[in-house]
C-alpha cells in the first residue's frame, strides 16, 4: 500500500503539467479568440504525443496499457487549467470504443484523428439499440462524436446524428455549447457496465479534484502578493485561515480520487461506493474553493480580468455531466 | 500508486484478526469516568498485547517493539477498530505513552532514557501525561512559564500546567519548562521527564463537558528532576517539543480516524433501525439521508488521507506539517457525525444515562478534538504558514 505516486508517475505529472502551463493554461481565455475555439491540430497532435487519449486503454487496442491510476493523475491536470472537456471527452471515447470492440474508432480517437465532446442529456430514450434524446454539447465545434453517460449507460454518438443543433452561450463562457437533438440514431459504441461509469465519475472527480487545487494555489499566490494594511493579506487570519481550509478540501479530494482509482482498478466490491464518495467530496472541493477563490482575490475576483471567475463555472459545468451520471444518495445510503 | 496490501501485510492482517477474535476481553471496559479503574484495565490489556506480541508494531526491536512497518501499524488499528476491543487512540489511557511520549524518546531521547523507559511502556507498567499547556500559555505555547532552576544535578522546577489529561492516574510527564528568559521565548524552552509521583507535584482535576474528571491542573512545587531526565538538552526543548507534537499531528490520530468508518457504519445502521417521532425510520427522512450521504463519503476522505499520510511517513521519521490537514478535516467531522446521532435519537439523546450513553459521551468527548494537540485554528496557520507558504500571520 502505498498513494503516493511512483517516480514514473511523478515524471508523467511533470511532463504533463508543463505541458499544460505552457500551452493551455488558464491565462488562455483572456483572449476571446481562446474562448470555446477548438484546440488546433498541432496542439492536439501534442496532445498525442503525450500519449494522452489512450494512456489507460489497453496497448493491444492501441494505447498504453496503464491504469486508472495515471487517468485520473493527468484528469487532475486538465482540471488544474481548465482544458477543454473535449480532451476529458476524447480519452474516454477511446476506452468506450476500444471496450466496444470498435478498434478503427479507437485508434483514429487514438492517434487525434476524431475527437469526442462530452454532452449533458436529457430524454434520454433507447430503443433497439437506438437512441434519441436532447443534448447539451460542450466545446463540440470540430468533435466528431459526442459522449453521453447517465445513470444506465454510456454512448458514443456520431457527430454527424445530431440534428438539429444551435449554438448557444454558456454560462461558462470559455466554452462553446450547442443544444443538440439526436432521434432514434445508432451509438458508435455503447456500454452498460457500471465499471465504465464509474471510470467516467471518477474522470470527473479528478479533473473537479484539479479544480480545486489550482484554486487553493491561485488564492495563496494572491494571498501571498497583494498588500493592504502595510502587509501581504496571507499575513492576516481571516484570509489564511480560509486558504488553509481550502488546502483541506483539496487534499480530501485528491486522496479520496486516488483511493478511488486504485480500488477501481483492483477491482474492489467497495469501488463503486469509493467513486460515489469521490464524486461528493470533489464537487463540494471544487465549488467550495472556486468560491473562496473569488473572495480571496476580493473585487477583482468579481471580474473578468483574473480568472478566478472560470474556476467557479466550470466546476458547474463538471458537476452537471457528474451528476447525471451517477446515484450517490443511492450508492452510498441504499434505502430499498 | 497502489492499494493492495503486501501477500505478507495480508497474512499480518489474517493473524491479528484471529488473535483478536480469540482474545476479546470478557470483562467489560470500566466507565470513563473512573479513572483509576481504566488505568488498571488498559494497563493490563497492554501487557496482555504485549506479552502476546503485539506491542510496539512500528517501534525499534531493540527497546522490545516489533519492528514493522507504519502500515502493519495501521492493519492493526483497522483490525483492532471492527474487532469491539477495549479502547484504543485518545479514549485508553495508554494514549500519550504511546502515540507521542514514546516516539519522541525514540527520535531524540539517550539510549538510557529509551531503554528504561520504552520498555515499561510497551509492558503496560506506566502511564504518561503530557504537561504542555499552561493557563498563560494554550495557543502561545512558547510563552510558557513554569520555571525550571538547575540546582546541581537537579532542575528544580515551579510553576502550573493545565488540560494534562489524566495527570492524576499518571507515572510519568513530558514536561516543558523555562530554563532561560534570555533571548527569544522558543529558545529558552527544555522538555523533561518528570516523575508524578516526586515530592512537589499536586494534581487537581477538572471535569471535561463530557462527564469524565481525566483533565487536570498540576501544580509544581520545588520539585526535583534529574538533568538526565532532560531530553534534547537544556534550552532545545522546542525543538524537541516539535517533534512530540509532529507525532501527535501526524499518527497519533491514526487509530481514532480508523475507528470513525465503524462509527458512521453504526450510524447508518442506527437510522435504519431507528423509528422517529413522526412514526418513520430515520433513514426515509431525505435529509438525513443527504447527511449520511455527506458524513460517508467524507469518512472514506479521511480512511484515503490516512492512507496518504502513512504513505508520507514510510518514508520520513518525523511527520510532516501535511498531518494538519487530516486532523482538521476529521476533528470537524467527527463533531458532526455525533451532531446526526443526537439529530437521529431525538429525546432518548437527551437521556445522559439511556442505552446511547456511550455514544453520547463519545460525541461530547469530540469537542476536544478541535482543541488538543493544537486548535483548529492553530493547525490552520501551520497549513497556511508550511505547506501554502504564506507569511506567518500572527
Amino acid at each position: 500500500m502505498n498513494l503516493l505516486p511512483t517516480e514514473e508517475q511523478q515524471e508523467i505529472i511533470a511532463v504533463i503539467r508543463a505541458f499544460l502551463a505552457n500551452e493551455v493554461s488558464v491565462r488562455r481565455y483572456q483572449d476571446n479568440a481562446n474562448r470555446g475555439a477548438p484546440y488546433s491540430d498541432p496542439l492536439w497532435q501534442q496532445l498525442v504525443a503525450l500519449g494522452w487519449f489512450g494512456i489507460g486503454v489497453a496497448e493491444e487496442a492501441g494505447g498504453m496499457g496503464l491504469s486508472m491510476a495515471e487517468e485520473v493523475l493527468i484528469a487532475r491536470e486538465a482540471g488544474r487549467q481548465l482544458v477543454s472537456p473535449t480532451v476529458l471527452g476524447t480519452s474516454f471515447a477511446a476506452h468506450l470504443a476500444a471496450e466496444a470492440g470498435n478498434t478503427a474508432v479507437a485508434q483514429a480517437l487514438i492517434s487525434g484523428a476524431a475527437r469526442a465532446a462530452l454532452a449533458v442529456a436529457s430524454e434520454v430514450q433507447l430503443v433497439s439499440g437506438r437512441v434519441s434524446a436532447s443534448l447539451t454539447v460542450f466545446d463540440g465545434l470540430g468533435a466528431d462524436y459526442v459522449v453521453v453517460v447517465d445513470r444506465h449507460q454510456c454512448l458514443l454518438i456520431a457527430a454527424g446524428d445530431l440534428d438539429p443543433r444551435c449554438r448557444e452561450s454558456c454560462t461558462d463562457e470559455a466554452l462553446a455549447m450547442e443544444l443538440a437533438r439526436v432521434t432514434t440514431a445508432s451509438p458508435v459504441a455503447g456500454s452498460a457496465s457500471a465499471a465504465s461509469r464509474q471510470r467516467f465519475v471518477l474522470f470527473i472527480a479528478a479533473a473537479l479534484a484539479g479544480i480545486a487545487e489550482a484554486a487553493r494555489d491561485d488564492a495563496a499566490s494572491y494571498a501571498r502578493e497583494r498588500h493592504q494594511f502595510g502587509q501581504a493579506i496571507g499575513s492576516f487570519q481571516a484570509i489564511a485561515h480560509l486558504c488553509a481550509d481550502m488546502a483541506v478540501s483539496a487534499e480530501a479530494a485528491w486522496a479520496q480520487c486516488v483511493y478511488a482509482a486504485l480500488e477501481l482498478v483492483e477491482g474492489y466490491g467497495s469501488a463503486p461506493a469509493a467513486v460515489a464518495s469521490a464524486a461528493v467530496i470533489s464537487e463540494k472541493a471544487a465549488l467550495g474553493n472556486a468560491r473562496d477563490n473569488v473572495q480571496v482575490h476580493g473585487g477583482v475576483g468579481f471580474t473578468v480580468e483574473f480568472d478566478a471567475h472560470y474556476f467557479v463555472k466550470r466546476a458547474h459545468v463538471y458537476r452537471q455531466l457528474m451528476s447525471q451520471a451517477v446515484d450517490t444518495l443511492g450508492t452510498l445510503i441504499p434505502r430499498h | 500508486m497502489d492499494i493492495k496490501f503486501s501477500p505478507e501485510d495480508n497474512q499480518f492482517r489474517e493473524q491479528v484478526r484471529e488473535w483478536l477474535h480469540a482474545n476479546r476481553p470478557a470483562e467489560p471496559h470500566p466507565p470513563m469516568a473512573d479513572l483509576p479503574a481504566c488505568r488498571d484495565y488498559d494497563l493490563a490489556w497492554q501487557r496482555h498485547l504485549y506479552d502476546a506480541g503485539w506491542a510496539g508494531i512500528a517501534w525499534p526491536v531493540e527497546y522490545g517493539g516489533l519492528g514493522l512497518s507504519l502500515t502493519r501499524q495501521l492493519i492493526w488499528y483497522q483490525e483492532y477498530a471492527r474487532a469491539d476491543m477495549p479502547p484504543a487512540g485518545t479514549e485508553s489511557v495508554c494514549f500519550v505513552n504511546l502515540a507521542h511520549a514514546g516516539p519522541t524518546l525514540i527520535y531524540n531521547g539517550t539510549e538510557e532514557q529509551k531503554s528504561f523507559h520504552l520498555p515499561k511502556i510497551l509492558k503496560g507498567e506506566v502511564v504518561w501525561c503530557q504537561g504542555f499547556s499552561e493557563p498563560g500559555a494554550g495557543s502561545d505555547l512558547a510563552g510558557l512559564k513554569t520555571r525550571a532552576v538547575i540546582d546541581g544535578d537537579h532542575l528544580v522546577v515551579n510553576g502550573q500546567k493545565v488540560w494534562t489529561s489524566r495527570a492524576d492516574v499518571s507515572d510519568y510527564q513530558e514536561l516543558l519548562v523555562r530554563t532561560s528568559t534570555e533571548g527569544a521565548k522558543h529558545k529558552g524552552i527544555t522538555w523533561v521527564i518528570c516523575d508524578m509521583k516526586a515530592p512537589g507535584v499536586t494534581v487537581r482535576p477538572i471535569t471535561n463537558m463530557s462527564g469524565s474528571a481525566e483533565f487536570c491542573e498540576v501544580f509544581y512545587d520545588d520539585v526535583r528532576i534529574p538533568i538526565s531526565n532532560v531530553v534534547g538538552g537544556i534550552n532545545n526543548g522546542w525543538r524537541t517539543a516539535m517533534s512530540t507534537l509532529a507525532f501527535e499531528r501526524g499518527t497519533a490520530f491514526i487509530s481514532d480516524q480508523v475507528q470513525l468508518d465503524v462509527e458512521i457504519d453504526t450510524l447508518i445502521e442506527l437510522a435504519r433501525s431507528t423509528t422517529m417521532s413522526d412514526g418513520r425510520r430515520a433513514i426515509a427522512h431525505d435529509d438525513i439521508a443527504m447527511r449520511l450521504r455527506d458524513l460517508r463519503a467524507e469518512c472514506d476522505a479521511v480512511r484515503a488521507m490516512t492512507f496518504v499520510d502513512v504513505s508520507r511517513n514510510m518514508v520520513q521519521d518525523l511527520p510532516g506539517p501535511e498531518g494538519s490537514m487530516t486532523r482538521v478535516f476529521f476533528s470537524k467531522l467527527s463533531q458532526r457525525v455525533g451532531q446526526l446521532l443526537m439529530d437521529i435519537l431525538e429525546g432518548e439523546g437527551l437521556q445522559r444515562l439511556g442505552r446511547h450513553h456511550q455514544a453520547i459521551e463519545r460525541y461530547l468527548y469530540r469537542y476536544a478534538a478541535t482543541i488538543g494537540a493544537g486548535t483548529e485554528q492553530i493547525q490552520r496557520s501551520i497549513i497556511a504558514e508550511r505547506i501554502l507558504g504564506l507569511p506567518k500571520s500572527r
